[in-house]
C-alpha cells in the first residue's frame, strides 16, 4: 500500500475495515505493469536487444505481477546480467555508423540550443494525454475505443510529434530531458495505438474494450508484438508460451 | 502528493536530489527545492534519505488531504513513521526493517 493511501486513512481516522474505499480505474494508461504488455523477453529476462534486460513493469508477457513478481524478475535479470558480463564482457553497441552518430549528436545539439518557445514540452504532453484519453480508449471514454477513433489518435500523435521537432531547451539540460521524455512517450503512444488496433477482439475486459470487436475470441490466444522498422511500428504475432514451456528468442 | 522542505532545517547536502527517482529535487544556494511539485508521486524516498529530517510528505487538497504531514525517524532496527495531524496530534507506525520486505 502506498504511503499516500495510509496517510489518507489515518487523516480520516477511519481505515478500510470501517469505511468503504472509493475506487476508480486508472491503470490502462500508457503503462504495462498490470497487463501483459511490455518489452518482449526470454526466460532470462533479456530483451530482443543484446545486452539489454527488463524486469517488472517494463517486462511483458506476464500480467499482474505486482511488486513481489517484479522483485523475482529483478533477481532473475540481475543474475543473467552477471552471467552475460562474465562470459561475453560488457556489451558495446557499435551498430551505429559514424554518420549516424554525427546525426544523433547534431539532433541533440539542435534541441539543446534552440530558443524556440512557441510550445513547451509540457503543453505538447498535455495535448498527447488528451488525445490518448479521448481517442485511444482513455479514462474520458471509460477505456472504450474503436478503429475510427484509433486512426484519429494516430494522426494527432503524429502531428504532436511533428510539433515536438520545434521544441527548444534554451541551453537547459532539464528542459532537454523533458523534450526527450515527451518524444519517447509519443513513441510509446504510437506503439500502444498500433497494438490496440491489431488485436481484433476484447481480451482484457474493463482494461480496454474494443467496441468493433467486443467479445473475447480463442483465435486471439497469442501475443500481439511489434518491432520498430525504419521508424514505423510493424506488428508481429507470437504464439503463447504455455505453463511449463520455455522460451528463447527466435525472431 | 508532494513534499514540504523546511528551509530552516535543510543543510543542502543534496542526498534527496540523488535519491529522487523522478529527478525532481534540486539544490540551489545550499537549499533543496522541488522543481515540479505536481510531478511527485509520493514515494517518500527523500523523506527517508534526509539526514536533517527536513522533508515532510503530504497529500494535496485535490487528493482529499487535510493538512497532515508524514515523516520518519530511524531507530536502527525500526523505522518510525510519524503522522503529524493538522490539529497538532501525532500517530506513529513502527516498521521492523528486517521484516519490511517479507510477504
Amino acid at each position: 500500500m502506498s504511503p499516500a493511501q495510509t496517510l489518507k486513512w489515518i487523516e480520516a481516522g477511519k481505515g478500510p475495515a470501517e469505511r468503504n474505499v472509493e475506487i476508480e480505474g486508472t491503470e490502462p494508461y500508457v503503462v504495462g505493469g498490470h497487463t501483459a504488455s511490455g518489452y518482449w523477453i526470454n526466460d532470462k529476462r533479456q530483451t530482443t536487444l543484446q545486452g539489454l534486460y527488463a524486469a517488472g513493469d517494463v517486462a511483458g508477457g506476464c500480467p499482474q505481477k505486482y511488486v513481489t513478481g517484479a522483485f523475482v524478475e529483478g533477481e532473475l535479470a540481475a543474475k543473467a546480467v552477471q552471467e552475460y558480463i562474465f562470459s561475453e564482457g560488457v556489451y558495446r553497441d557499435n551498430s551505429m555508423s559514424a554518420k549516424q552518430n554525427e546525426e544523433k549528436y547534431s539532433e541533440v545539439q539542435h534541441f539543446f540550443a534552440s530558443e524556440n518557445d512557441l510550445y513547451t514540452a509540457a503543453e505538447l504532453e498535455e495535448a498527447m494525454q488528451k488525445t490518448m484519453d479521448d481517442y485511444a480508449g482513455g479514462i474520458a471514454r471509460q477505456y472504450r475505443f474503436n478503429e475510427t477513433q484509433l486512426n484519429i489518435a494516430d494522426k494527432r500523435i503524429r502531428r504532436i510529434e511533428q510539433l515536438s521537432n520545434q521544441l527548444g531547451a534554451k541551453g537547459e539540460l532539464y528542459k532537454l530531458l523533458q523534450i526527450y521524455e515527451l518524444r519517447e512517450r509519443l513513441m510509446v503512444c504510437k506503439v500502444l495505438i498500433a497494438h490496440l488496433r491489431a488485436r481484433k477482439e476484447t481480451r482484457w475486459h474493463s482494461f480496454a474494450e474494443n467496441l468493433d470487436y467486443p467479445d473475447k475470441s480463442s483465435d486471439w490466444e497469442r501475443y500481439v508484438n511489434s518491432k520498430l522498422e525504419n521508424g514505423e511500428v510493424k506488428i508481429i504475432f507470437r504464439e503463447l508460451i504455455r505453463r511449463g514451456e520455455h522460451y528463447e528468442h527466435k525472431n | 502528493m508532494s513534499i514540504k522542505i523546511d528551509e530552516g532545517s535543510c543543510i543542502g547536502c543534496g542526498r534527496c536530489s540523488d535519491i529522487c527517482p523522478g529527478n525532481l529535487l534540486v539544490v540551489d544556494n545550499n537549499l533543496a527545492r522541488i522543481r515540479e511539485p505536481q510531478a511527485c508521486w509520493g514515494c517518500t524516498a527523500c523523506v527517508k534519505e534526509c539526514p536533517a529530517n527536513a522533508i515532510r510528505s503530504y497529500l494535496g487538497a485535490d487528493m482529499g488531504g487535510s493538512g497532515s504531514l508524514l515523516y520518519v525517524k530511524d531507530h536502527e532496527d525500526t523505522l518510525e513513521w510519524i503522522i503529524q495531524k493538522a490539529d497538532g496530534t501525532t500517530e506513529s507506525i513502527i516498521i521492523y526493517k528486517a521484516n519490511s520486505n517479507t510477504y
